[in-house]
């Protein structure tokens, strides 16, 4: 499995943390959603602009038009790796 | 019949001297001392784009400050252009290669009248960040030596300060820098005194692209004339929203983007004041740039004759479309008035401080004066991270741009090491679409 199957782009926002944005496919956003969702824990609804939680001690903001703001990641690598367990896992 | 840059028509009637820009000029300079606010509702009519939607909401536009939208007569111009005039310009002898050749020549007039220049003085490059490499590369690499120093400024874009740190790395001259004020403003007092005899160069941009703060090219032109050193401005921010005159400005390089300012992308502009250009070297060279380059038998080598300015600078196949392009963009801005742009986004900037006032948690940075500010917000919301705030801007279909902008020192200096959220703003903006803006940043307030 490869996570572009689910990932349309990704962009590393500039500034002193490591933030990413996943933008994510539109034709799996529902089960994207679904399974990111479902593995977060320390959910909150903020506001209804966006759910913050962590997956694996990392912190994951899902905005329901298929953005990803993940916080946290030290590098791309480590990014894929994290993206391809959260898609490859079972629910 | 012409329709000059305050959108009056008039005739271009020659004066006593036969000189024809001097009357329109006249006129101009007349009809600006009344100026009139600009209405942005019939600008809206003229690009298509903004009648979109984005995540099911109309498209509220306001990351200027990295690109402009398009107006539908450049978007026509450049079709035109392909569908009926394009060649290869300048050493093709036939008529369609004479009919491109006009067109692109006719938009480096064009340019040249709107900061005021000669054609000589502009040349076309890909964009400002292009323009400021090349004066770096080609200025620099040729005249700066261990022991002298250049000036910049805590407020710069990464490309007026990453080139100059390439370059210092080779030919080991000193960087200085300039920081900021408290309120935003530039240090000119710290200018001053750190420029010495062995200053060369003082780089810096006319208007930052994070806080919008306009900086007196002016004055430090003066200062730095009076000793000895040329003045090159960053105007990538500027040119697009205000008045620009070189000669007034007396900067002896000044560097633009045009898909900043309404044209396409891949069009940029650097101009340098004649007697220093006639003085460069080009560092991208080839087709283009030389008259002839003669074998010489003698001394078994070649001998380069250079083109005159500013061709030798124009390398290979210029951009044609975008230079034209570019042009009718100009021509667009120049009907509305530049005097209108700049007056029309103070008073955006006046509402948006005015509204974002009554935000609690709101941190604004940058100076409050809109008269030396362009219209440029950049700013933080409690503890929410740009993107954060950026990602739910974008839901409702406004787009804003977060991170440092390419201005991580000065990210560093406002003391917002992760970034900002910026909006800026253009002709085509509204009162509405700000508030509309103000009212989620609102309900963002309550999470932030």
């Amino acid at each position: 499995m490869n996570i572009s199957e689910y990932v349309k782009r990704i962009i590393r926002g500039c500034g002193k943390e490591a933030d990413y944005i996943i933008i994510l496919k539109i034709n799996r956003l529902d089960e994207c959603l679904k399974r990111i969702i479902g593995k977060m824990v320390e959910k909150e609804n903020l506001g209804g602009f966006y759910i913050k939680g962590k997956i694996e001690n990392v912190e994951v903001n899902v905005f329901k038009n298929g953005r990803l703001l993940v916080r946290g990641i030290s590098g791309e690598g480590e990014l894929e790796r994290f993206l391809l367990k959260i898609f490859q896992d079972k629910e | 019949m012409r329709i000059n840059n305050t959108g009056i028509k008039c005739f271009p009637f020659p004066n006593r001297n036969g000189n024809k820009r001097f009357n329109i000029v006249k006129m101009e300079f007349k009809f600006e001392e009344k100026v009139e606010m600009l209405d942005p509702m019939e600008i809206r009519r003229d690009f298509p784009i903004l009648k979109k939607t984005i995540n099911g909401h109309k498209l509220i536009y306001f990351d200027n400050a990295a690109t402009t939208q398009k107006p539908l007569s450049v978007i026509r111009v450049i079709a035109k252009f392909y569908m009926e005039e394009y060649a290869n310009v300048h050493r093709g002898v036939h008529t369609l290669s004479q009919i491109a050749s006009e067109r692109y020549e006719e938009a480096r007039e064009e340019v040249a009248r709107f900061i005021n220049a000669e054609r000589e003085e502009i040349i076309f490059l890909r964009n400002a960040s292009e323009a400021l490499n090349m004066i770096a590369y080609t200025w620099g690499l040729r005249e700066l030596k261990p022991e002298d120093e250049i000036l910049t400024t805590l407020m710069e874009h990464h490309s007026n300060i990453t080139p100059w740190i390439n370059l210092s790395e080779i030919l080991k001259f000193k960087i200085k820098y300039v920081g900021l004020t408290e309120n935003g403003t530039l240090n000119l007092k710290e200018l001053e005194e750190k420029m010495t005899d062995k200053t060369r160069i003082v780089t810096l941009t006319h208007m930052s692209n994070v806080i919008g703060t306009i900086n007196p090219v002016k004055e430090i032109a003066k200062i730095a004339h009076e000793n000895n050193a040329l003045i090159i401005v960053d105007g990538a921010q500027s040119v697009p929203h205000m008045p620009i005159d070189v000669k007034k400005m007396d900067c002896d390089f000044l560097a633009f983007s045009g898909h900043k300012m309404l044209g396409p992308t891949g069009i940029g502009v650097l101009y340098v004041k004649k007697d220093v250009l006639e003085e460069m070297k080009p560092t991208i060279s080839g087709g283009g740039t030389i008259k002839n380059v003669r074998w010489m038998e003698s001394e078994e080598t070649c001998k380069i004759d250079w083109a005159k300015i500013p061709e030798r600078f124009e390398a290979g196949t210029p951009n044609i479309a975008g230079a034209i392009g570019l042009a009718e963009a100009i021509r667009y801005l120049r009907k509305i008035g530049m005097e209108n742009v700049r007056k029309y986004e103070e008073e955006l900037l006046k509402y948006t401080f005015k509204e974002m006032d009554q935000l609690d948690k709101i941190k604004i940075y940058g100076p409050r004066d809109p008269e030396i500010r362009g219209g440029i917000v950049s700013f933080n919301i409690g503890k929410l991270n740009p993107h954060q705030t950026a990602l739910i801007l974008d839901q409702y279909g406004i787009a804003v741009r977060s991170g440092v902008h390419c201005a991580e020192p000065l990210h560093q200096k406002i003391g917002a090491e992760n970034g900002s959220v910026r909006a800026s703003y253009y002709i085509y903006n509204t009162k509405d679409e700000i508030e509309r803006m103000i009212q989620i940043l609102k309900k963002i307030e309550e999470i932030a």
